[in-house]
């Protein structure tokens, strides 16, 4: 069953525009300029129960306002809607009973109050029972090590503990799918990977399916399967992460330390037949580079076996930061070939984009 | 309605739990409230220095339609504490925090600035009311304290409608609109009899924005002498027509709600 069905969805904001100077300021009085801004164009894509789905891209390219209406807080403009079987503005308060929300910019707990509190009060609003609530409690202040904070107020506690309670706010009524905003925003790397164990766990046993929209490539690497990537309010690329690895990644490179000058002749010759190419980085140290589908070992064993004196190896694995930021700024999920071409015809870009896989 | 009830219990007792621990901070809301109401009962023994009468009307009438407003007044400032509904959940953004729980929205923030201090203005009223009582010497019948509450609940819903109208503006205006100080000095004018004032004031303040039911008309029903029938059991009515209306604009701003950035 699909968890998450979004067809041609778009939102656009009327914006004021103010215009410049005293002159305009008093123009302005009388007569308001509206721009229209489109932050979502018209997305498509369905997630299944179950998944976990990294939804990426650049600051301003409409992430969060795609989070806000599949959570039912923003009302799209056209398109059509469908998270856990209800149209999320529509049927709000049946629909919010079924999901959990983090904004890890925002907090969802009060401030004053002790967090125990706080969750006694949730438990209200969402009408958890008492033995259902306590059974989750613990089950999940034990997961996230809660033991000691729960009588503090939250305005106590480090930002670390703050969001592990936030997540225990956001999941006491086990909801089916959880929303995730930025979720380690500003988080050291420990309690980093503490909520990805236990995102990750959840996901295992309660089968909850998780959207998360992130800037850390390290939670996408973590945890998903499925990537969504959106510039501009298009979706760029819709698919597996390896698939996006495999088909941007641009081979490996292994950097070589040679303990006596060589010369780039030299250093080719090792490798004569092979689809290699070879830099000089200084008089001891060669770089080469290799397509993806070639073996380091084919490559190394040339050169280990040859008669130079080698005191270092290095291996370069193209890293998803690398490929995502330069697919921001091309702005295009397409082969880096296919985006070559796109140069020369805008128009097939446009095309491409949206499309899956 | 049960559930927001047993809600509205949760969240007075964390209002408790966390305004207790700072005390002061109470006493000083309760002292500042009752201040701004002495001064202006002080106008009102002013004015009846320099006259015994004003239209018909005497110094304990309009103490007692004083005491009246301040009761509702008071219990209206306990649940719409919105005052600073645009700053805090629309420029700041935790309307989108309210959006994502399953409660009316306009429930949860009432609740969320619930201000018991505001209670201590409307008791304080309730006594002036039963010392004018007194003074007056009204005859107490045993439906009176019924109709008191009924008055007061329409009274309530129409302070509480014209000011969720108002708050529910920001979510279809960017900019924080003057209108609420405005609003604020034609409510003063409520609060006395509105048969002193010419009858361009008096249809404002009984058929465009009702304050005159949230003082002198629900009054008059216990001041024999003024007594005005019609009007005074109009109350619950208007109460009823101007909440609704509020709700509805705010249930349709609600959709125009656009969130803050990030």
């Amino acid at each position: 069953m699909l968890a998450i069905e979004v067809n041609e969805l778009r939102k656009q904001f009327k914006v004021q525009k103010n215009r410049e100077g005293l002159k305009g300021a008093l123009k302005d009085l009388f007569k308001r300029e509206h721009t229209e801004v489109t932050a979502v164009k018209d997305i498509s894509f369905q997630i299944p129960q179950g998944e976990i789905c990294g939804y990426i891209g650049e600051n301003g390219a409409g992430k969060s306002t795609t989070i806000k209406m599949l959570t039912g807080i923003l009302v799209p403009t056209s398109g059509k809607l469908l998270v856990n079987g209800y149209v999320p503005y529509k049927d709000r308060e049946t629909f919010v009973r079924g999901i959990g929300v983090v904004f890890g910019q925002r907090s969802q707990l009060w401030w004053d109050i002790g967090v125990i509190e706080s969750f006694r009060l949730l438990r209200k609003v969402y009408r958890v029972s008492e033995t259902d609530f306590k059974r989750r409690l613990d089950e999940l202040v034990e997961t996230l090590h809660l033991q000691e904070l729960l009588n503090r107020p939250v305005r106590k506690l480090s930002l670390g503990q703050r969001m592990r309670c936030e997540l225990v706010a956001a999941l006491l009524h086990n909801p089916s799918i959880v929303f995730l905003d930025e979720p380690t925003i500003g988080l050291d790397i420990v309690v980093k990977t503490e909520i990805r164990e236990f995102l990750k766990r959840m996901n295992r046993e309660h089968g909850t399916t998780i959207l998360l929209t992130t800037h850390d490539l390290q939670d996408i690497e973590a945890l998903c399967s499925r990537v969504i990537m959106l510039d501009d309010g298009h979706i760029i690329y819709d698919g597996g992460l390896e698939e996006l690895k495999t088909r941007w990644g641009k081979g490996r490179e292994v950097q070589f330390q040679f303990n006596d000058p060589v010369t780039i002749a030299a250093v080719n010759g090792l490798t004569s037949g092979l689809d290699v190419r070879w830099t000089l980085e200084n008089e001891q140290t060669a770089k080469v580079w290799l397509p993806r589908e070639m073996n380091v070992s084919d490559v190394l064993s040339r050169v280990v076996g040859a008669s130079l004196d080698i005191s270092d190896i290095k291996i370069f694995e193209t890293n998803t930061d690398e490929i995502v930021r330069e697919i921001y700024q091309s702005g295009s999920a397409e082969a880096p070939q296919a985006a070559e071409d796109a140069i020369a015809e805008p128009d097939k870009a446009e095309a491409g984009a949206g499309s899956r896989g | 309605m049960s559930f927001t009830l047993s809600l509205f219990r949760e969240y007075i007792a964390n209002y408790l739990k966390t305004k207790l621990t700072y005390r002061a901070d109470f006493w000083v809301e309760v002292l500042s409230d009752l201040l701004f109401s002495a001064v202006n009962l002080v106008f009102i023994f002013v004015v009846f220095l320099h006259t015994p009468d004003l239209m018909g009307w005497t110094e304990a009438e309009v103490v007692f339609v004083y005491g009246y407003f301040m009761l509702a007044f008071g219990v209206f400032s306990t649940f719409f504490n919105l005052w600073n509904f645009s700053e805090r959940y629309i420029v700041k953004g935790e309307m989108d925090r309210v959006l994502t729980r399953p409660a009316h929205s306009l429930v949860q923030i009432m609740l969320e600035n619930v201000d018991p201090p505001s209670m201590v203005g409307g008791l304080v009223g309730l006594a002036i009311m039963g010392t004018s009582w007194a003074t007056l010497g009204l005859p107490f019948d045993w439906y009176d304290p019924i109709m008191l509450l009924v008055m007061v609940i329409g009274s309530v819903m129409i302070y509480g409608g014209l000011y969720t109208s108002l708050a529910a503006i920001s979510f279809y205006s960017d900019a924080p609109t003057g209108i609420v100080p405005l609003m604020f000095n034609i409510q003063n004018y409520g609060r006395y009899p509105v048969q002193i004032f010419n009858k361009g004031i008096r249809f404002l303040l009984s058929w465009v924005l009702p304050f005159a039911f949230v003082g002198v008309y629900p009054a008059s029903f216990f001041l024999d002498r003024h007594r005005d029938l019609t009007m005074s059991l109009l109350t619950p009515v208007v109460g009823v027509i101007v909440a609704t209306i509020g709700l509805t604009i705010w249930n349709r701003g609600i959709r125009k709600y656009r969130g803050a950035g990030s």
